[in-house]
């Protein structure tokens, strides 16, 4: 076989991957129904962890494996768990994941425990676990909802990235990782407490604090909603032309 | 009737392996939670008062304080002279239970206080966490100033700093005054 016949059938595997559902239902998280960008859900937890890049590594990666956990039970027990007490069931369920996260978090990572404090136990309220269990898991086989779980997961890390990344370089110049053993990965300095722009000896900028605090969360949320408004906008008036 | 019965058993089935399952994580990590616990007692021994070399740890008599959670230090400097007593109470905030540590000196005067393990809500009860927050407590226990254990013994100032966050502030006021009151009862006997 040659050559180009090989990379051909590569390409179709590709594209017949592509083309699949479990591919539309991972890829569906990250942009299109992104669970707090798009979908508006879980904001509560978005606004309040994103002081730091660490709590966001931290809270994304508990809340993806609390949803593949209960997607995948749910998904397994759907015909079992009857359809009056699904809720309670669901409940129950996702709580036990939560607790196991927590442990495990309290037992490894004890700073960032005590950093993303109530947090952790609220993931059992988050509206995203609930939601994909009620909206997609109970009625999906276990591979799809895998799919869904991991895609939606990623989507919700990467918003919380974006947002925490946005909000510590505005308000610390730098990046604090002391919560995984790490250190301050500051801008200008290699002070934590004293990260700032000084030209001359003149001290320009030393972070603004607002952003560390609810009202800059929900400002740097605005902004980020916006763009994504309208570069959807822009996307749709693209299409309408082509169309014409 | 039996379909209920099926609901609820089927319910109780979840729950069973739900319960199996946490107790199989609680096991292996059970251990690892107390080590880092009491690494973080150790150094807020330490932080609470920095002269403190020896920690030598003390459980109330009264039945009043749960054994296992509640307890103090008599704190001793270089010399072995006592220099004052650090002690561990656990009172009740908004959110449920809080650890609070605290430093005496001999004469059970607030040398300093720290809130360790809670679940207060961020922003507002949790705002106790902060050394500021503690600073209306320090220095209080004395003839001149009695221990603030009601809202209205603060100063104007730092009353309005506890508003919105009261059960949280009474919640740690009467736990360390209930640990303060065995303390004293205890040595003086």
């Amino acid at each position: 076989m040659s050559d180009d016949t090989k990379t051909i059938e590569k390409l179709d595997r590709e594209q017949s991957f592509r083309d699949s559902l479990l591919y539309k239902e991972f890829i569906k998280g990250f942009f299109k129904e992104n669970p707090s960008l798009v979908l508006l859900l879980g904001i509560c937890p978005t606004l309040a962890v994103t002081t730091k890049v660490s709590n966001a590594i931290g809270m994304g990666l508990s809340a993806t494996f609390v949803l593949i956990c209960s997607n995948i039970l749910i998904s397994l027990l759907k015909d079992f768990i009857p359809d009056k007490v699904r809720i309670p069931g669901y409940i129950v369920i996702i709580a036990s994941f939560v607790t196991i996260v927590e442990l495990i978090i309290k037992a490894y990572l004890p700073a960032l425990s005590k950093s993303l404090g109530i947090f952790i136990p609220l993931i059992t309220v988050n509206c995203i676990i609930l939601g994909r269990a009620e909206a997609f898991a109970n009625k999906n086989k276990i591979a799809p909802s895998i799919m869904d779980a991991i895609g939606m997961g990623i989507g919700f890390t990467l918003a919380l990235l974006l947002i925490s990344f946005i909000r510590e370089s505005i308000s610390s110049l730098g990046f604090d990782f002391s919560d995984y053993g790490g250190k301050f990965l500051s801008f200008f300095t290699d002070d934590p407490n004293n990260s700032k722009i000084v030209i001359n000896n003149v001290e320009i900028y030393s972070g603004a604090k607002i952003f560390t605090m609810p009202a800059g969360a929900l400002f740097i949320f605005g902004l980020i909603l916006a763009a994504i408004n309208a570069f959807k906008q822009k996307i749709n008036s693209v299409r309408e032309k082509e169309d014409v | 009737m039996k379909d209920d019965l099926i609901i609820a058993l089927k319910l109780a089935a979840i729950c069973f392996v739900s319960v199996l399952l946490l107790s199989f994580v609680n096991l292996i990590t059970y251990k690892r939670i107390n080590e880092s616990n009491v690494k973080v007692e150790n150094d807020t021994n330490k932080e609470l008062i920095s002269d403190g070399k020896f920690f030598e740890k003390k459980h109330f008599k009264s039945p009043n304080f749960n054994s296992t959670n509640e307890y103090y230090y008599i704190v001793k400097n270089d010399k072995m002279r006592r220099i004052g007593y650090t002690v561990v109470v656990i009172c009740s905030g908004y959110g449920g239970e809080m650890k609070v540590m605290f430093a005496t000196d001999n004469n059970y005067k607030i040398l300093n206080m720290k809130l360790l393990n809670n679940s207060e809500t961020p922003g507002i009860g949790k705002s106790a966490e902060k050394d500021s927050y503690m600073q209306k407590f320090i220095g209080t226990n004395t003839p001149s100033s009695p221990f603030p254990f009601k809202k209205s013994m603060l100063s104007k100032e730092d009353g309005d700093s506890i508003t919105g966050a009261t059960i949280t502030f009474n919640g740690i006021a009467l736990g360390v005054q209930r640990a303060l009151t065995a303390l004293d009862l205890e040595n003086k006997e």
